[in-house]
């Protein structure tokens, strides 16, 4: 017989009573007996075991998971668990499923590359996509924290001084498969790339995407002029003067980033190599406020006066539309996806027009191409460290790098492919990454080059927006450098 | 009557003596989950983050080294260009972003509140749409609509025969430029606060007001305005530490250029944080920034609780 009315306090009583009860059913549950209602639920009603065993769960483990509990289970039960031993028996029992997690550029699942990795070697790799800036924050901390949140990691090459050391070694894991590291069809330069400190871990990073920055110009329009392709800045500079003085506003001679930070230090880098000095030396001295410095910013202000209006605030995609809707005749800060687009007839007015060269320099100054070079590595966190290695593995040969070439205009890293007709027949402009590889050096080496591009970057954008003079924004380029460096023991 | 009394309260002492202990304190099991969480995702980060502020930071292989330097991080503060720079450009964008706002938002709460019912329902939810759009997708559409080559804005310029503007590639233009689009999302927040301000107004100030012959100005003025006082107050509170906090549509739109004119100080931190990866530095600039928007929101919350 219930009471007529319940005051609050019972009502709370009998809430607490109901709520221990069912907690403390749940405990019990894990604890143990009621596992045979589990098993019970599993095999009869959800799961059909055939399918399981033949499709998706590992085999060893449903073996031993269902036989353990066989003990436990009625008469029903266990004769399902017979067929389950039955079925394995006879099925070969194959490789294990291992799910991996990777981020940076892996590869995009519509080409049906994860899928594949799947079919040939039972990886499932799932792929945590980021942008550029999260994706080196992300990987910073959980690299450098021992973390095992990624199995793979694709970084860009001016992040591998930083990441070397928190990287496995590959070339046991490679040899524990029997193959050959470094491979010997991949190009040197770029494997070397995951090297850092030079020869002390030995390459620790596979290369992947062979980015190649270049040095992009308007044949046609330097066959109206009647002069030869650029060799020197000087020479970009002339140019870009006849173009926009006759030309503009239809066509501007060149196109620079002014955004601050990596866009605009990506498009300074070249210049300033190619007045024969680096931002930073090889003791980390900034070098911004010298004579190769300042007239390297110089030809900034004159190519930036040169170029289409509103370049002060542009990043990568918008240089390459400049360049891709004819608006631009050069620039040396193009990357291989937006030749592509020079080269797709639905978006481009220059298709077949476009050629590309190694950077220009000034007498007695080297070229210098930038690498924009992607590398997988295993995370010394990484519980998975075989699996990761043979998931690179797998990515990285021949086959599937022609076919991110085709997907995502990856450029190969492989020599075989570089030279591979079929591969050059449909993108022309190969030939000409190719040559600009042949000169490509990689940023400075140093596990502060995102201090040193954020500040330089930034400088360079206040000059190009006309908020620093040329003297000021190399001093105080320098001096910030100094002190960053500083702080970070760079010096010590 | 009394002894009635007398037993009715000695028999609860007694109940509250017999309660069990869990029974007594069974709030704080309640609340006890929602505690953890906090503790672990606000509090324990807000304390490592002022441990930081004092040190320096470094990563080592699976470990954070921290090694106490003082007050260093602090006093570099404020002989930090950048960060100088930042704080008078975040002081300028609270100041006129929330300014405009609030009359643009009043505006147009004040227009709404006269129109008919089934008017005001289809212009309040044309109205709201910018507001549910995620800052970063407004900023990308607005790169693109603001983009001096192929923009959109700059060809209706062109139109009625005006020259294409910079906008966003002129350092003069650029932060007043963001802040147009600010003031085009955030104003429909402070509509929302003040429309519903205004529908809960009393009726009879406005009446005894007619009843003087005041004019629809008057009323306005010495009417509507006082009574709104309390939401003018907490409009301000919440639009001034959203406006304070800005750095995502920056990020977006121009990463903080050209140069470092449209560099405010969450931008900056985020800056030292996850590209010098100075955490010390950073924290010492977040507990500073912390500090001036907790000064900020008690002496609004004062002047709530005063109205």
């Amino acid at each position: 017989m219930l009471p007529r009315s319940v005051s609050r306090r019972q009502l709370l009583r009998a809430g607490g009573g109901v709520a221990l009860g069912v907690g403390g059913a749940a405990i019990l549950a894990a604890c143990g007996e009621t596992q045979v209602v589990e098993v019970e639920r599993v095999v009869e009603k959800e799961v059909p075991v055939e399918k399981i065993v033949e499709k998706e769960v590992p085999v060893e483990t449903v073996v031993t998971k269902e036989v353990v509990k066989e003990v436990a289970v009625e008469k029903v039960v266990t004769q399902q668990v017979e067929r389950v031993v039955t079925v394995v028996i006879e099925q070969p029992i194959g490789k294990p499923r291992v799910r991996l997690r990777g981020t940076g550029p892996l590869g995009t699942a519509e080409t049906g590359i994860f899928d594949k990795l799947l079919s040939e070697t039972q990886i499932e790799l799932d792929h945590v996509e980021q942008p550029y800036a999260a994706t080196y924050q992300s990987l910073l901390i959980n690299l450098s924290q021992g973390g095992s949140a990624y199995d793979i990691a694709s970084m860009d090459d001016p992040w591998m001084p930083q990441f070397t050391e928190f990287l496995a070694d590959i070339t046991p894991l490679y040899q524990g498969f029997g193959w050959v590291w470094p491979d010997p069809d991949m190009i040197p330069a770029i494997v070397n790339l995951g090297d850092w400190p030079p020869g002390k871990y030995g390459p620790r990073a596979v290369p992947n995407i062979g980015n190649i920055q270049s040095f992009a110009y308007r044949a046609d329009v330097m066959e109206d002029l009647g002069v030869e392709p650029p060799k020197t800045w000087d020479d970009v500079a002339e140019y870009s003067t006849k173009i926009t003085g006759d030309m503009a506003p239809d066509l501007y001679g060149y196109t620079i980033r002014g955004q601050p930070g990596n866009p605009a230090m990506t498009s300074f880098l070249p210049i300033m190599r190619g007045f024969g000095r680096d931002v930073i030396d090889g003791d980390l001295n900034p070098q911004v406020n010298t004579e190769e410095g300042l007239a390297a910013l110089d030809m900034v202000v004159t190519l930036k006066n040169l170029a289409p209006p509103g370049v002060e605030n542009i990043g990568h995609h918008e240089l390459g539309k400049l360049m891709y809707t004819g608006l631009a005749a050069m620039s040396g800060d193009v990357w291989p996806d937006q030749l592509l687009k020079m080269y797709t007839p639905d978006l481009s007015s220059v298709v077949g027009k476009i050629e590309v060269l190694p950077e220009p320099a000034q007498p007695g100054a080297d070229h210098a191409n930038m690498t924009g070079v992607w590398l997988f590595g295993v995370p010394q966190g990484s519980e998975n460290h075989e699996a990761a290695a043979e998931a690179i593995h797998w990515l990285t040969q021949a086959d599937n790098q022609k076919e991110n070439m085709y997907a995502n205009n990856w450029p190969p890293v492989r020599f075989s492919l570089m030279d591979d007709p079929g591969l050059l027949a449909d993108f022309p402009f190969l030939a000409g990454i190719k040559n600009a590889a042949s000169v490509a050096v990689p940023r400075p080496r140093t596990e502060h080059y995102s201090i040193v591009e954020e500040i330089v970057g930034r400088h360079v954008s206040a000059v190009i927006a006309e908020q620093e003079s040329v003297g000021d924004a190399a001093r105080l380029a320098d001096e910030e450098v100094r002190v960053a460096l500083e702080e970070k023991g760079a010096y010590s | 009557m009394l002894n009635v009394l007398r037993r009715q309260r000695g028999g609860d002492v007694q109940a509250i003596a017999k309660t069990p202990w869990w029974e007594t304190h069974l709030r704080f099991f309640f609340i006890a989950p929602s505690m953890v969480l906090l503790a672990v995702l606000a509090v324990f980060p807000a304390i490592m983050s002022w441990r930081m502020a004092f040190s320096r930071v470094t990563f080592k292989l699976g470990e954070l080294e921290i090694e106490p330097i003082g007050f260093t991080n602090f006093t570099k503060a404020f002989s930090d260009n950048l960060i100088i720079g930042s704080t008078v450009r975040t002081a300028v964008w609270v100041l006129v972003v929330v300014s405009a706002e609030i009359v643009v938002g009043l505006f147009i709460a004040f227009l709404m509140s006269k129109l008919h019912s089934r008017a005001r329902m289809v212009f309040t939810a044309a109205l709201i749409i910018p507001l549910v759009l995620p800052p970063v997708s407004v900023g990308a559409g607005w790169l693109v609509m603001m983009d001096v080559n192929f923009g959109v804005l700059n060809y209706l310029l062109s139109l009625v025969g005006i020259e294409p503007q910079l906008w966003l590639a002129d350092d003069r233009t650029a932060l007043p430029s963001i802040m147009l689009i600010d003031i085009w999302q955030s104003s429909m927040f402070v509509f929302i606060l003040m429309y519903a301000g205004i529908l809960s107004l009393p009726q009879d100030p406005y009446e005894a007001a007619a009843i003087d012959g005041a004019s629809p100005w008057q009323i306005f003025k010495d009417v509507t305005i006082p009574l709104l006082r309390p939401t003018f107050v907490v409009v301000l509170l919440l639009r001034t530490l959203d406006a304070a906090r800005i750095a995502d549509r920056m990020l977006a739109m121009t990463r903080g250029g050209p140069g470092s004119s449209t560099e405010t100080v969450t931008l900056s931190i985020y800056k030292y944080a996850f590209i010098h990866f100075n955490f010390g530095y950073a924290s010492a600039l977040s507990v500073m920034f912390q500090v001036v928007l907790i000064i900020l929101a008690t002496f609004y919350i004062r002047r709530i609780l005063r109205t």
